[in-house]
């Protein structure tokens, strides 16, 4: 599951809702319910079941459909070899990046991890916070696209851990009048396996 | 193509019982000597069904709450067919109950219903597609010149010179040309989607329809009485038809 997609998967319910209505979203929700048992958010991060479920809806379109709500969400602004830079435009999913970096757990936990990536145990331990709550914050950011697992490495006994990394090399945050927009460095290494990215780089080739 | 045509059996069923139930009726009539013509069933029917068309387009538009594509494109529709409500109402009240002949001072009304149609089928085409396919185009542009040069062939083949009714006829033909165009197209653009149904039956609503707008702009052309011959019938089995399907698009999706 790709960091980007994840950070995407909470806008596509408001954009859905905003182009074709409450009413087709839900029927989507039930849709993805009943064939793979999982909500449309998680089935979003897992972006090839949202594809298969609204192709059975909109067929070929779902191409185009799924281009116009990566836009609506996302720009790729600059593509160099080794970075990406990225305007995240769609205010729910902005709002969720903003609340993470204002989360004073969690901007420690960014700060830990933004030069070099560690597993979690390591993280909380360099991070001097209570185990439980630095434990919390870790997994909503995995969750939230906000972390990339990036390799594994040894634990203590011996096991196999992962490593995360922070996905964004650089976030700025721009409050406007009619909401707020993120601009986002992305290593283009978390964005090849991606489906948002690929799916908008293609579109404007 | 076997899902396509499994959806299109499911659903032309509808349309044939709806033609075949109008005709009937409309021969059942016909047979009295004299009760089609004076009939108050048609008069009430022919301006009664865009109003319940019009109301299912905005019951639909209201399904799908504000949204840009099926809540903007569905109040659209609704408005195109309430404006040829309040243009068959106002012939009517002015034809049958006042008696005077101002009939044609109210054919902005239908030319209004024709492109809030257009805009309606224009938004749910240009979100779903990208850009139409070249067979797709060639239904948009090919359909209304066909259908514009049959009209025009008919009436210069009975002698006719062009003159202010021509043009004037002309305009309603071209816009119905131009909606049945891209209500193939927008079919053909369905066709792989849940929508399959409501677009057939959408073609079909609107195929019917303009066979009659053809008939009686033909007539009025001729500046003939177009009361009783068959554009009445094709006007209200189209809007029973057009009904059905946007009750089919509500289920659909």
């Amino acid at each position: 599951m790709n960091s980007l997609d994840r950070i995407v998967a909470k806008g596509i319910k408001s954009v859905l809702e905003e182009d074709l209505g409450k009413v087709t979203y839900n029927k989507v929700e039930r849709e993805v319910f009943e064939v793979f048992g999982m909500t449309v958010l998680e089935a979003v991060s897992d972006f090839p079941k949202i594809d298969l479920t609204l192709r059975k809806f909109f067929g070929k379109h779902t191409t185009n459909i799924e281009s116009k709500i990566f836009k609506k969400i996302l720009s790729v602004e600059k593509n160099t070899k080794t970075e990406s830079t990225l305007t995240i435009k769609d205010p729910i999913v902005a709002k969720t990046i903003f609340e993470s970096y204002g989360d004073p757990v969690k901007k420690i936990i960014l700060d830990i991890l933004i030069d070099n990536p560690k597993s979690i145990p390591e993280t909380i331990m360099a991070s001097k916070l209570p185990k439980a709550s630095a434990y919390t914050r870790i997994k909503e950011m995995i969750q939230d696209g906000l972390l990339t697992m990036v390799g594994h490495t040894s634990a203590a006994d011996g096991r196999k851990i992962n490593e995360y990394a922070v996905t964004f090399s650089k976030a700025t945050f721009e409050i406007q009048s009619n909401g707020m927009t993120v601009n986002v460095n992305m290593p283009n290494k978390f964005l090849k396996d991606s489906f948002t990215f690929n799916s908008i780089y293609e579109s404007t080739q | 193509m076997s899902s396509i045509i499994y959806e299109i059996k499911k659903s032309y069923k509808a349309p044939i019982a709806i033609l075949a139930f109008v005709a009937i009726i409309t021969l059942g009539l016909k047979s009295r000597v004299g009760i089609f013509e004076q009939s108050a069933i048609f008069d009430i029917l022919i301006f009664l069904l865009p109003l319940a068309a019009s109301i299912a387009s905005f019951v639909v538009s209201n399904r799908y709450g504000d949204s840009k594509v099926f809540g903007r494109s569905y109040f659209l529709l609704g408005c195109g067919f309430f404006a040829t409500f309040l243009g068959e109402l106002l012939y009517s009240v002015y034809d049958d109950v006042l008696d005077e002949s101002i009939l044609d001072n109210f054919d902005y009304l239908f030319v209004a219903g024709c492109l809030f149609t257009i805009f309606h089928i224009v938004i749910n085409v240009r979100y779903f597609a990208e850009k139409l396919e070249s067979y797709q185009k060639v239904f948009v542009v090919l359909i209304p010149i066909f259908i514009v040069s049959m009209y025009s062939f008919l009436v210069f083949a009975n002698s006719h010179e062009p003159d202010y009714y021509f043009y004037f006829n002309l305009l309603f033909v071209a816009l119905s040309a131009v909606i049945l165009g891209l209500v193939i197209a927008g079919f053909t653009l369905f066709r792989h989607t849940v929508l399959i149904s409501a677009w057939f039956l959408l073609l079909i609503g609107f195929f019917v329809g303009t066979i009659g707008d053809l008939e009686f702009r033909y007539y009025h052309t001729f500046g003939g009485d177009y009361l009783g011959n068959n554009s009445t019938v094709l006007w209200i089995a189209s809007n029973i038809i057009l009904v059905y399907a946007l009750y089919r698009h509500q289920k659909a999706i």
